[in-house]
């Protein structure tokens, strides 16, 4: 579908412009319209107003989603490698993910404060789980052939796992990433909500207060804005650097 | 006594009916032999057991004398499936058994290309598997299995899933490299033409027993013409006979 990008704008216009349209009919305070939400969307980033916000929920997202997502691959590793502890840690990991993440948050603004650290704590405990799972699924799914192949070569089990089971199972590894980076996202922006000074998140509240619901919109585009260039970071690795594990050298062709 | 010896092996998984049952067998050295029967009748495990991949319930192999306990040293094993590693190129699967424990030296990687050659496929040594078609695949599969030079070679249905131009391409193929390298080579197969076509010896399995056994006294180099002879012929129909179960005159 070569037509898709150009359809993929056209839809983003037409959009737009019933957004425009129906605005048109509402209050600003209920529905500011797109003529109203762009300009001031571009001339607080001209000045300058959102950077120290963005940043604040750049360093958040990333921190959190660079912990939650080392700790949940490397726990999925082990959990695919050793069936006991597997079977030991399952129900706990499934306990603690049945438990709503966002109901934890001010529990954690309690215990870490109004800080950087609740939110990244909160945002890491996100990515945690789509990484573990995806991890954990990885290594039980290698093909049992490749498997006996690694036998016949008298690899060690850490060699299997570095040449067999990694590797293979990067695709999967990588799709639990794709998820747990948008909801990186999530994870500071609801820290935010319950306590904070500065940050995306702090900024909706913020604005809510002061009825100012253009200035939402406006926070609410960049978020969105955020998480797409964040997906299309990912994809990029994937594109570029990742490619031979998952699409076997088809780009190089 | 030098070479391969089954000894009364014996198997089953967990629980389930014997897979294999009192099985005596002897494979010499430098000799080519063909495992035929049905599907499930234990040939697949015969060969895991004899390879050292799988440990016989009881009984046990010997090689050289010494009982058989871990995946032999030696040896190369071609799988169903090729097996390839998609992220690695044509050359670097050859290498990987190398390239496993430490780094390949010129003469190795100019010996994987040797082999790619032999195989017909130097010209893609640098695509990765999925750019191949399954012919190709499984000439990789193959090379990457003579690497190390093995004194053995176990294949398990390699050419199964191809068409039949291409399987006799492979047969060739094979057996000039085993020629080449003087290798003890145990090979299974549902396929009586291509048994006869490549082995020294033919056995037939049943129900996890060695029911018959062939020497195919055909001479080698094989050629395509040997398979439209008459011994060929008659040769096919003693071992489907054997598979049917009809007792030898």
């Amino acid at each position: 579908m070569k037509w898709a990008p150009i359809f993929s704008i056209f839809t983003f216009i037409g959009l737009v412009a019933l957004w425009e349209l129906v605005a048109h009919s509402l209050s600003e305070l209920v529905l500011p319209a797109p003529s109203v939400v762009f300009p001031l969307l571009w001339t607080e980033l001209k000045t300058g107003y959102f950077t120290p916000h963005l940043i604040q929920t750049g360093i958040e997202v990333l921190a959190g989603l660079f912990i939650g997502s080392l700790f949940g691959f490397l726990l999925g590793v082990l959990m695919g490698e050793f069936p006991w502890l597997r079977n030991l840690l399952a129900p706990y990991v499934i306990a603690s993910q049945a438990v709503p993440k966002l109901a934890l948050a001010p529990l954690f603004v309690l215990w870490f404060g109004f800080g950087m650290t609740s939110k990244i704590v909160i945002t890491a405990l996100i990515c945690f789980f789509p990484l573990l799972e995806n991890t954990m699924s990885a290594m039980r799914q290698i093909d049992r052939e490749k498997k006996n192949l690694f036998r016949v070569l008298h690899a060690t089990r850490f060699e299997t796992l570095i040449h067999l089971k990694i590797p293979e199972g990067l695709p999967s590894i990588m799709s639990g990433f794709r998820v747990a980076v948008v909801l990186a996202l999530v994870g500071a922006v609801v820290g935010e909500f319950i306590g904070a000074n500065k940050g995306l998140g702090a900024m909706i509240i913020a604005s809510q207060g002061m009825m100012d619901t253009p200035l939402m919109f406006a926070v609410l585009i960049l978020l969105t804005v955020y998480g797409m260039l964040l997906y299309g970071i990912v994809i990029l690795i994937e594109k570029f650097v990742l490619a031979k594990y998952l699409y076997g050298g088809e780009r190089k062709s | 006594m030098s070479g391969l010896v089954i000894d009364s092996i014996s198997h089953r998984y967990d629980g389930s009916k014997m897979i294999l049952q009192q099985v005596n067998y002897q494979v010499g050295d430098g000799e080519f032999h063909c495992l035929v029967g049905r599907s499930g009748c234990g040939k697949t495990t015969f060969l895991k057991i004899v390879s050292g991949l799988l440990e016989a319930e009881t009984g046990q192999v010997l090689l050289d004398g010494q009982q058989v306990k871990k995946p032999l040293e030696n040896a190369g094993f071609v799988f169903q499936s090729p097996t390839l590693l998609e992220w690695k190129t044509v050359l670097e699967n050859v290498l990987f058994p190398i390239e496993l424990k430490r780094k390949s030296t010129k003469e190795e990687q100019e010996r994987a290309k040797a082999l790619l050659a032999l195989m017909k496929i130097e010209q893609h040594m640098h695509s990765f598997p999925q750019q191949l078609s399954g012919g190709q695949q499984s000439r990789v599969a193959i090379a990457r299995a003579l690497i190390k030079n093995p004194r053995y070679l176990f294949l398990d249905e390699p050419f199964a899933a191809l068409d039949a131009i291409t399987r006799e391409e492979l047969q060739d193929d094979l057996l000039a490299l085993c020629a080449h390298h003087q290798m003890t080579v145990l090979f299974i197969t549902h396929d009586i033409a291509e048994a006869i076509y490549v082995a020294d010896h033919v056995l037939v399995m049943e129900e996890g027993k060695i029911v018959h056994t062939e020497t195919i006294d055909m001479p080698k180099p094989r050629t395509v013409e040997m398979r439209y002879s008459s011994r060929f012929n008659e040769l096919g129909f003693v071992l489907r006979q054997a598979l049917e179960g009809v007792p030898s005159a």
